[in-house]
């Protein structure tokens, strides 16, 4: 029975010694500097980039919502693209108002931003210990001649539409998109051999 | 000395002995097939894991029916569902994911006639196993045990590579009681990645007025066939752990997003 309690004494003892880790301050300001390409993106006419920052306790948290927050960002710049692509060809055949062309678009941007964002990538990640959470940086970048190509597929659904849109100013300049970005894809090819 | 106290002073040292060496033990020496698969010549490099067993031979057989299991995952892996942010003035909450992850178990059986053990480190805390198939040779600077830390961070860790021969996912996890979960996570959500990278759908939802707010959807339906890790480090610093999967970009089948979708 002693030897029982002079082992609990004990235990508790070495319990309550290292127990006592101190105190320690509640918050710390995160002194690390943000990531060049955060603050300074790249420009590059055949991507679009969308740098975004998130924190969590959990860093798969904070890198997932920065990443999903910078998908979204992305699906909206390219949303705005088409809007203007659309307003330049109704200018361009003079059809500010036609139902069949609004309709068209909206239902391929649909298809194409909101449901299908083929080929965006988390190109850079980065994340810090911000007191106790984690910080989480990233840049998502997406090919816009793989949107444009996807786009113009689904154009293709609507072969009157498609047409008409083959034969304005703002398919060519779809189009030379996406030329650049095949000769890019080629030029990584041959890069890679 | 007293018999008791002498009893007294041994039980102290023991239990002052039992609370310095508690926590993880990372021995934070890899060997060169572990960081760098990508790089073996070989026919399908797998790694398996297992946690420690009282028998070491039954914790080796663990990790080669593991090695099996992610066999027959690199060869199809279907990553499908979703999650859901909540984003408002103050910041952005996680309202709900429900990622699915499915193979066809299978192939496991169908493993043990293709890949062969090449080599197993043992640790406290796990072990891992090499499996390939026939005609496997490690090199001196595959079988060498590298110190994490001693040549610096690789490339990888913070700009995802980029080519016309592969996809690529990085996954990262943090330290875990047991190793093997920190390197399982951080492969599990380099898939996810890699899944995302192939075809992502996102819905946003927002609303502009007095109180700003915005909701995401995001979803992966998306096959991975063929994929394999292709390196793996640790921040012996920041106790972050690092896993790059790669996927052919030209093979047929590889993504099936209508399919998974219907």
């Amino acid at each position: 029975m002693r030897s029982f309690i002079s082992l609990f004494v004990v235990v508790a003892l070495a319990l309550s010694i290292f127990g006592c880790g101190g105190s320690k301050p509640l918050t710390q300001t995160r002194t690390d500097p943000m990531p060049e390409w955060f603050s300074n993106p790249p420009q590059d006419p055949n991507f679009l980039y969308a740098p975004r920052t998130a924190s969590s306790r959990d860093l798969n948290m904070a890198i997932e919502k920065a990443t999903t927050n910078a998908r979204a960002e992305i699906a909206r710049q390219y949303e705005l693209k088409v809007e203007g692509l659309t307003k330049s060809f109704q200018e361009e055949v003079g059809t500010d108002e036609d139902s069949e062309i609004n309709q068209l678009f909206s239902q391929t941007i649909k298809t194409v931003v909101s449901t299908q964002l083929m080929g965006s990538r988390a190109a850079k990640v980065s994340h810090v210990k911000d007191g106790m959470n984690y910080r989480a940086y990233v840049l998502v970048e997406y090919p816009i001649g793989a949107a444009n190509q996807a786009f113009m597929n689904a154009l293709k659904a609507n072969q009157n539409m498609y047409t008409r849109f083959r034969a304005s100013e703002s398919f060519k300049e779809m189009d030379d998109e996406v030329q650049k970005y095949e000769e890019w894809k080629k030029a990584q090819a041959t890069k890679m051999q | 000395m007293c018999p008791n106290s002498r009893w007294l002073l041994t039980t102290a040292i023991a239990v002052l002995a039992m609370l310095t060496t508690a926590g993880v033990s990372a021995a934070q020496e890899y060997p060169g097939w572990f960081l760098n698969p990508g790089a073996l010549d070989c026919r399908t490099p797998v790694v398996g894991y297992s946690y420690p067993a009282y028998h070491a031979d039954s914790a080796a057989v663990l990790a080669i029916r593991d090695g099996f299991i992610n066999y027959a995952k690199q060869r199809d892996l279907t990553i499908s569902g979703g999650q859901a942010f909540w984003t408002t003035e103050i910041g952005m909450f996680w309202m709900g994911s429900n990622f699915v992850e499915s193979f066809d178990s299978s192939r496991a059986g169908h493993a043990e006639n293709v890949l062969a053990p090449q080599d197993t480190v043992f640790r406290d805390s796990f072990i891992f196993t090499l499996l390939a198939g026939d005609g496997c040779e490690l090199n001196d600077d595959a079988r060498a045990m590298h110190q994490m830390g001693a040549s610096g961070q690789p490339a990888w860790v913070e700009a995802t590579p980029k080519d016309s021969a592969f996809h690529y996912g990085v996954g990262v996890a943090p330290q875990y009681f047991y190793e093997l979960s920190s390197w399982r996570e951080a492969e599990k959500y380099a898939c996810r990645n890699l899944a995302r990278t192939i075809l992502t759908s996102v819905q946003s939802l927002g609303k502009l007025g007095y109180q700003g707010q915005e909701i995401i959807n995001e979803e992966v339906p998306v096959r991975l066939r063929d994929w394999q890790v292709a390196a793996r480090w640790m921040n012996p610093d920041e106790k972050i752990f690092y896993v790059l999967v790669r996927m052919p970009k030209r093979q047929r089948g590889i993504v099936e997003p209508e399919s998974v979708l219907k």
